[in-house]
């Protein structure tokens, strides 16, 4: 009889070593919440303050002909951004969000969080719903466990639309993990005008024919490079507008 | 080309150049390129400068746009349009004065009383018109793409085309102008020998010149307006492939669609000069 509860107390240690390990990863955190990820997510930009960054992007997009161009960031806490391009350059919105907790806090409220291994990563899958309907239904972003940063993030538009973008970080200057790149996959079906009041059908779909947008599909990749952290940026140089004007 | 050739050619050429009606195409857009420069510089939210902006609306909801969109290859391209009307009209005023011109002044019986041939004299006054061509061309590019360049700055070149988003790189963007420029002669050419052989009919220029506007002006509806029947129409008329230098801004540039609309504008060119010599040849000279 001993014999038996000696064996049944040591299967039930090791069921519980076992449950243990298989949280090991997540451990404690996988009890935090959407809104504590989002926090410690934007919390591990706290020791930035600001960084200057070269981007090299190239655009793979239907009916965008763009050769590989240069752009310098400029980002200043919370959410300050300036781009500088001698060239013409169209940056995607998605593909250069530094800290997109602090936009989908703004915007987005918390549906529900799961843990994911996204390429063998541990990450948390967090489902996020709009506050706003022009911006979006749906918005999952996979933040990875260790460093706190995103890795991935996908926005589904109220029109079908879906915006994905995939992150790869790493650290700068020793103690700063930023982007090293990112991959944008634009699929964004055409815009079409909504009908308006006293408006014939035969007037509408002459003003949606003339009016509709072409769908956007395609792929942007961006790395970030030259990063220089904490120099102390005025805020001059976000009072600027995104453009420069041509060489003289 | 015989040096008695060359000699005629320069001939014309001090009488062509010579006459203030030669100036007027290059005082009209000496003076009009600055001021429309300064009038797009003026009114860049709705002036040309808006149609660079148009071109990027669609991406701006997902794109941040970086970079000047407008600069003075845009204003150079936008000026490059007014050869359509305008520029003709500039040629047909030197081309179709030059066999009128002398006809109504009455100094072909001296003229032709030295041993040259009267096809000597046609062509001479092609090469003449041609060379006309030529300078007035060279100096729209200089006076568009200088006073563009002084006025909005360089870089890439976004061109402005309706479905879809091309920057051309600014190495790039000039070879392009230079291409265009290339091809707008060469259509340029067709309107200065079509002018020229008008001028062989006519007494006095005022008709060549009405008349080269009159079929450019009519050719152009029918090249632009989508009704079937203008659609059997248009590949005989020459405005049709007047659009070569549009497409030099294309990408790729489709080499096949250039080479098509110049060996055409080649014939017509051909074919003018070939009925100016036809019809010079056997005119009584009379005044």
């Amino acid at each position: 009889m001993k014999q038996h509860c000696y064996w049944a107390t040591v299967c039930i240690l090791a069921l519980f070593a076992l449950g243990v390990n298989a949280n090991f990863g997540f451990g404690e955190d996988s009890r935090l919440s959407a809104k504590d990820i989002l926090k410690r997510v934007q919390e591990s930009f706290e020791e930035i303050e600001d960084y200057t960054v070269t981007l090299d992007e190239t655009i793979k997009m239907e009916g965008v002909k763009v050769p590989k161009r240069e752009a310098k960031l400029y980002y200043k806490k919370p959410n300050k951004v300036h781009i500088e391009s001698k060239d013409i350059a169209f940056i995607p919105r998605g593909g250069i969000v530094i800290n997109p907790s602090y936009y989908l806090k703004e915007h987005f409220k918390p549906l529900g969080v799961e843990d994911e291994i996204l390429e063998g990563v541990n990450t948390y899958k967090l489902t996020l719903t709009s506050k706003e309907a022009s911006l979006g239904e749906k918005a999952v972003l996979w933040v990875e466990s260790k460093h706190w940063s995103p890795k991935k993030m996908e926005i589904t538009g109220w029109e079908g639309g879906t915006v994905l973008v995939q992150m790869e970080h790493a650290m700068v200057e020793g103690k700063y993990w930023l982007p090293k790149s990112t991959l944008v996959e634009l699929n964004i079906p055409p815009r079409t005008p909504k009908r308006r009041i006293f408006e014939s059908a035969d007037d509408f779909d002459a003003r949606k024919e003339r009016l509709s947008g072409r769908p956007r599909k395609g792929t942007v990749s961006i790395s970030f490079r030259d990063y220089k952290v904490n120099t102390g940026l005025s805020d001059e140089i976000f009072e600027r507008k995104n453009d420069h004007s041509g060489n003289r | 080309m015989g040096l008695k050739m060359l000699k005629l050619i320069h001939i014309e050429n001090i009488k062509t150049f010579g006459k203030w009606r030669t100036g007027i195409g290059f005082a009209a857009i000496g003076v009009l390129l600055p001021l429309i420069m300064i009038a797009m510089g003026l009114d860049m939210r709705h002036g040309p400068a808006a149609l660079a902006e148009r071109t990027v609306r669609g991406l701006r909801e997902d794109f941040l746009v970086v970079g000047s969109i407008f600069n003075g290859f845009s204003a150079a391209y936008i000026v490059m349009n007014s050869l359509w009307v305008h520029i003709p009209f500039l040629i047909a005023l030197v081309a179709g004065d030059q066999v009128a011109g002398e006809g109504a002044a009455g100094t072909f019986r001296i003229t032709l009383i030295r041993p040259v041939s009267r096809t000597q004299v046609i062509t001479a006054k092609l090469a003449t018109t041609f060379l006309y061509t030529v300078f007035l061309i060279l100096f729209l590019a200089l006076l568009s793409l200088g006073f563009g360049i002084a006025f909005f700055g360089r870089g890439d070149f976004l061109v402005p085309r309706p479905k879809e988003i091309l920057v051309l790189l600014e190495a790039e963007t000039w070879l392009r102008f230079g291409l265009a420029y290339l091809l707008a002669i060469w259509a340029m050419w067709t309107v200065a020998s079509l002018a020229l052989f008008l001028s062989t009919l006519a007494e006095n220029s005022l008709g060549p010149v009405i008349g080269t506007m009159a079929i450019v002006i009519a050719s152009l509806i029918i090249s632009k307006m989508p009704f079937e029947l203008f659609k059997m129409i248009r590949p005989f008329l020459f405005t049709t492939y007047m659009d070569g230098w549009l497409k030099a801004f294309q990408d790729p540039v489709p080499w096949q669609h250039i080479a098509t609309s110049t060996l055409y504008l080649g014939i017509y060119t051909l074919s003018f000069f070939l009925l100016s010599l036809l019809v010079f040849n056997r005119k009584d000279i009379l005044s």
